[in-house]
């Protein structure tokens, strides 16, 4: 995926705000299942802001982790949506979701082990194949780890990339979020991924749960995120960032805010590299 | 069955049911292991909820916080989600409901259905105008695509609406049999109840009917001339409505 600049995800709440004037936002990213439905506003609104910005489909049901089949009718409607609105990129998250022809709706953690390196690389070729492109895999947040893993989460992110050769979209509130639940160092993590393969920044906000952090992206960037993220745009100069907001969105105006605050911290981040 | 496939049952079976064969396969001690997996078991019930509360916010309302969350978890042990959006969970709560709250459900679940069905265009009078008289006996005309019919047999459509004009809710009324017709013109979502001899004109239009179908039907009741006039009247309200489909 190009260098995009700086986008948000697009919310219902904020379509005709969105279409309305122009705004600081260089691109959008768009949940791929919510655009899966035959006609009527959703795909209104979308073909309408398609004429105006680079969109890119974040996918939330690809499942890639599971073991249960690959669910191919899902994927030939992910492939036809694209065909519709020509993005930018087509990303889902390194996780699972279900098995059993069940769909927990949540994005579940796998096993840091050779098995499910091997089990997820095989899967993204066949994906990759159908969509006739790379795809973009993000890291999710995780609140358990499991015993016998064979290796770190950084390093199971970077394996699984380089064997499925597929992209990375990297979410930097999520390194931050599992450095705290399972004690790692978040800049390790990190300078761990390889490169070229990092084609995307999400951020977004988290809670607290006692000793642990749950991504809820219901608040602002927080900052311990922020300075994160001053280390990932210097090194990940081929990534385009994003700010995610689902639950307590505030005006389009606030998150226009918020993501010149991500320009800002960019640019002297990289002059500081430079 | 591998490893992977193994961890993954049981993590499934620990988030549907609160199975703790899970648990020693989690980093950490006990207490944490409970409470971490404790996040994933409240993130699965919460997600649902909200997504049956996005479907059904009339019924929310007229139930209470608290009774609709009732109805959410009982449907949610006994529905787990298959779809791959979860816009399509939910579709039989109206199984854990009864009289107008079962209605007031399968309501919310149609205009749902109606708000992204599959977009059509609409056959216009200059259509119409365009067809020369002797083409019409045999004209066939078809429902727009976004068309859905209900039947209600309490006041669950005048509930909603008043819910949704944020003005009290009418008291329960005795029984009384009403069909609706639920369509969408452009992107707004419309709605009117219809006469009975009305739904089978539309009901025989699905069957693929002629013009001249409908009139023979009508003339069963009235005068060969009257059903003409009738089905010509309905005609054109159809199709100011944006009910017959343009096209085949
Ligand atoms: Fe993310």
């Amino acid at each position: 995926m190009r260098q995009l600049g700086f986008g948000l995800g697009l919310r219902p709440d904020h379509y005709d705000a969105v279409l309305d004037g122009a705004h600081r936002i260089d691109w959008f990213e768009v949940t791929t299942e919510n655009y899966l439905v035959p006609g009527g506003k959703p795909l209104h609104y979308l073909e309408r802001l398609r004429e105006r910005y680079p969109l890119v489909m974040h996918g939330v049901s690809l499942s890639i982790g599971s073991t249960a089949p690959l669910d191919f009718a899902y994927l030939h409607s992910v492939r036809e949506l694209a065909r519709r609105i020509e993005p930018e990129g087509i990303s889902d998250h390194l996780c699972w979701t279900g098995v059993d022809g069940v769909n927990l709706h949540d994005l579940l953690p796998l096993p840091h082990t050779d098995e499910a390196i091997e089990h997820v690389a095989a899967r993204v070729r066949q994906v990759q194949d159908v969509l006739g492109r790379r795809i973009m895999l993000e890291n999710v947040s995780s609140y358990v780890s499991f015993r016998g893993a064979q290796m770190s989460e950084s390093g199971f992110v970077a394996a699984v990339s380089e064997a499925a050769d597929c992209l990375l979209l990297l979410d930097v509130n999520n390194v931050y979020v599992n450095s705290v639940n399972h004690g790692f160092d978040p800049v390790s993590y990190l300078n761990a991924l390889p490169v070229e393969r990092v084609r995307q920044l999400h951020l977004a906000g988290h809670s607290r749960r006692g000793h642990l952090l749950v991504d809820t992206h219901d608040a602002p960037v927080a900052d311990a995120v922020w300075r994160l993220y001053e280390v990932a745009a210097a090194r990940f100069v081929h990534a385009s960032t994003m700010i995610e907001r689902d639950d307590r969105i505030p005006p389009l105006a606030d998150l226009v805010d918020e993501l010149d605050h991500a320009r800002r911290l960019a640019a002297s981040a990289l002059e500081a590299a430079a | 069955m591998t490893h992977l496939a193994t961890l993954q049952a049981q993590i499934q079976q620990r988030v549907l049911r609160g199975d703790t064969a899970i648990e020693p396969q989690v980093a950490g001690r006990a207490q944490d292991v409970a409470l971490r997996l404790g996040i994933y078991e409240h993130a699965y019930r919460a997600r649902l909820k909200e997504a049956l509360g996005m479907a059904y916010p009339v019924l929310r309302e007229c139930l209470g916080r608290d009774a609709f969350d009732a109805v959410a978890t009982a449907y949610i042990d006994s529905a787990p989600p298959t779809h791959r959006s979860i816009r399509w969970y939910g579709a039989a709560l109206h199984r854990e409901l009864r009289g107008m709250h079962a209605e007031l459900a399968r309501w919310e679940w149609l205009l749902g259905e109606v708000f992204d069905a599959a977009d059509d265009r609409a056959l216009t009078e200059a259509d119409l105008a365009r067809l020369a008289p002797t083409d019409w006996p045999a004209l066939r005309l078809r429902l727009h695509r976004t068309v859905r019919f209900c039947e209600t047999t309490t006041n669950a459509v005048a509930c909603w609406q008043a819910a949704a004009a944020l003005v009290p809710l009418p008291p329960p009324r005795d029984p009384e049999r009403l069909w609706w017709v639920v369509w969408r013109r452009d992107v707004s979502t419309r709605f009117r109840s219809t006469p009975l001899d009305e739904v089978r004109a539309f009901m025989r239009l699905g069957a693929g009917a002629t013009f001249a179908d409908l009139c023979a039907d009508l003339a069963r009741d009235m005068t060969g001339r009257e059903a003409a006039m009738r089905a010509a009247t309905w005609l054109k309200r159809w199709i100011g409505e944006g009910l017959i489909g343009r096209g085949c």
